[in-house]
């Protein structure tokens, strides 16, 4: 019987196309795509950036302009489509070393300007200020010489507020950052989604009176529907483990980057049976709790999506206020997530440790929920 | 030997004042076929719920042959198969697959699932489609299929629900012929449908359920009907003679339709016809159709609500 309904669940998912569509192609559209949005480097990034920048040719607000320039920004006086438009004040080297503290640019952002892109350029407008600070005192204390030529001027001073040496960053392995925030959120996404599959096919036998005729089969009705949660479980794992080689080595290859190697195969393999077992069980209330197929795909799919917002799949939770990125510790989404980035750094510590035993435990209490739920299911069929 | 015997059996469904059934005793002996007729909402799939233990009856017993001691619902599992109106199985699944499966739920040895296979492949002639998806089948195979699958697990005794609803004529006979072949095997068989003229033809005792109550009919004693064409439109004056008599009586151009309760008015209608010089093109004498029988007693119930 196990093997039978093992067999039967994989050809309905698989002569499903849209099944297979939401379990594994959306996923994978979902890797590519942001996988390859967050790799551009910051570099390129900037260059794409135009400034509309105002000035009335007075050699400070030249040299400033020069400073932001040096960041790879594209700056012109009349720029209709630009991030941002920037106006000097007037005497800026005046100002600039009064001891009033006024504003000495206005900057305007346009509404289509991201946050992230409005951090860059506000972080950027400060530095370019103290480089042009320090260039002026230097030239008026006499510590940088007049006579030299400009560029040569900038580049003592850019040489001077260079801190790069300073900094280590102690994995130099570029392709982790990127991959491990994209692959491990769409992959958990994509595994959670098996709610669809599981909520049609359940919705299917009560509907056309299968689970009826069932009632009359020598079977344990409890027992026939945790064996179909173990043939989607299995499905599950093999979907988790054909997500993780498409992240981890396919997706980097196609935008030119190291594929990620798999450290540990027990870690991968531990992850991927608690993160399904989740996950069906996760979807094993919704599809006894639906009544119909819109139910499902609004309940399902909703829940889905609200939880991977809230667990930072959408908007990174390091930018979210901290009342949502403590909600997005009680989501079994967010627990997948890091257990799933465990895995790609081959680091499995204390925190990876108990999103297991959190994980497992939410599984529990699913299932054991989602049994009375079918129970009760049970007790309301009648032959129509 | 009794299959099942229902004795006066009331449900009611919760916060519902009227019951959806009352008084309904069936007695019904095994390799017997049970009719069930009635509008929609009389109580038939009430019925047939709680004889599947799907509903407990609110008072009243229902009582299975041979239960050994068993539950309703262990007894059900063991000896009562049901083929639900709506397709029951898995469309993209094919014959052959469905079948595997749901054989494979019967607790069966790997051999005798086999051989079960087989055989209701045999028995509802879907060999040359087994290895076709199910969703592909015409409607009459997929009857034959929905019939299948209750059959995997060897039944004693068969539910049907309106099973050749849409199906075209060579499947029905298939599915009334292989009916036909269970019953003489000793399954009993219970059988609703709104196609009186098959529960007619195949039932051996008839229920008419209508707002949870029941009416037996047994059509061995029921009315016959004498049907009577003439060469020729009916005169005024015949058709005078005719109203004279005290016999229900319907006219129609040149037919007469009389329904006769006993011989005495058979030969009233013959004495009056030997009288006449009308020339005779055909004429038929039988068992009242059960779609008569249902027409009246609605109109019936109707004029008595009235």
């Amino acid at each position: 019987m196990i093997l039978q309904s093992i067999k039967k669940e994989f050809i309905l998912v698989f002569s499903d196309l849209h099944s297979v569509a939401v379990l594994l192609l959306m996923p994978v559209i979902f890797m590519l795509i942001m996988t390859f949005a967050m790799s551009e480097r910051q570099d390129d990034m900037i260059q794409n950036l135009q400034l509309e920048f105002k000035t009335n040719n007075e050699f400070e607000q030249s040299l400033f302009a020069q400073y932001l320039g040096n960041f790879g920004y594209q700056l012109s006086p009349d720029m209709p489509k630009a991030s941002a438009s920037l106006l000097l004040e007037s005497n800026l080297k005046q100002q600039l070393f009064s001891n009033q503290q006024t504003p000495l640019i206005q900057i305007k952002f346009a509404s289509s300007t991201s946050p992230a892109i409005q951090a860059l350029i506000n972080q950027h407008v400060q530095l370019a200020f103290a480089r042009l600070k320090l260039h002026l005192y230097m030239l008026d204390t006499g510590e940088m010489e007049e006579d030299l030529p400009l560029q040569k001027q900038m580049a003592q001073i850019n040489q001077q507020t260079d801190t790069t040496e300073y900094i280590h960053v102690a994995d130099d392995n570029s392709t982790l950052p990127v991959v491990t925030y994209s692959v491990p959120s769409w992959l958990i996404f994509g595994v959670y989604f098996i709610v669809l599959p599981i909520s049609v096919t359940l919705l299917n036998e009560v509907q056309n009176g299968t689970l009826i005729r069932l009632k009359t089969f020598p079977l344990n009705l409890q027992h026939y529907f945790l064996v179909k949660l173990l043939a989607f479980y299995l499905f599950s794992i093999g979907q988790f483990l054909l997500l993780s080689v498409i992240g981890w080595r396919l997706i980097p290859l196609l935008i030119d980057l190291p594929p990620v190697p798999y450290k540990h195969i027990w870690e991968l393999l531990c992850t991927a049976l608690v993160v399904s077992l989740a996950a069906v069980s996760f979807a094993s209330i919704i599809a006894t709790l639906v009544r119909s197929f819109e139910q499902a795909i609004v309940l399902g799919g909703g829940v889905n999506i609200i939880m991977a917002a809230l667990s930072g799949f959408m908007v990174p939770l390091d930018i979210m206020p901290t009342a949502l990125q403590q909600i997005a510790q009680f989501s079994p989404m967010y627990w997948s997530a890091q257990l799933v980035k465990g895995t790609m750094y081959g680091q499995f510590n204390h925190e990876h440790w108990m999103s297991i035993i959190y994980l497992a435990v939410f599984a529990t209490i699913s299932l054991t929920i989602s049994a009375l739920l079918f129970s009760r299911r049970l007790r309301e069929l009648s032959w129509n | 030997m009794s299959a099942f015997i229902i004795t006066d059996l009331e449900y009611r469904y919760a916060k519902s004042s009227v019951p959806a059934l009352q008084g309904i005793n069936i007695n019904l002996d095994t390799g017997q076929c049970l009719g069930l007729i009635g509008p929609n909402g009389s109580g038939k799939s009430t019925l047939l719920s709680i004889l599947s233990g799907l509903l407990t009856p609110t008072s009243g017993t229902v009582q299975f042959g041979h239960n050994d001691n068993l539950t309703l619902a262990k007894f059900v599992q063991k000896n009562v198969a049901l083929v639900p109106q709506e397709y029951a199985f898995y469309p993209k699944l094919s014959v052959a697959q469905n079948l595997q499966y749901f054989v494979s739920l019967c607790g069966f040895s790997s051999n005798e699932s086999q051989t079960r296979v087989e055989i209701v492949l045999r028995q509802c002639q879907l060999q040359q489609v087994s290895s076709q998806k199910a969703k592909f089948l015409s409607g009459g195979y997929k009857r034959r299929l929905n019939l299948a699958i209750a059959l995997l697990k060897d039944p004693q005794i068969l539910y049907l629900d309106e099973p050749t609803v849409g199906v075209d004529p060579i499947s029905r006979g298939t599915i009334l012929a292989l009916l036909s072949t269970l019953k003489n095997q000793g399954k009993t068989i219970v059988y609703t449908s709104h196609l009186l003229t098959e529960v007619q033809d195949i039932c051996d005792q008839i229920v008419m359920l209508n707002q949870g109550k029941a009416g037996y009919l047994s059509l061995n004693t029921a009315q016959k009907c004498l049907t009577i064409e003439f060469a020729q439109a009916l005169s005024l004056a015949w058709l005078k003679q005719l109203s004279s008599l005290p016999l229900k009586i319907e006219c129609e151009d040149n037919r007469v339709t009389a329904n006769i309760s006993s011989p005495e008015e058979l030969l009233t209608m013959l004495a009056l016809l030997s009288g006449s010089q009308l020339e005779i093109l055909n004429m038929h004498y039988d068992q009242t159709s059960l779609t008569q029988y249902y027409l009246n007693h609605m109109e019936n119930n109707d004029t008595s609500e009235h």
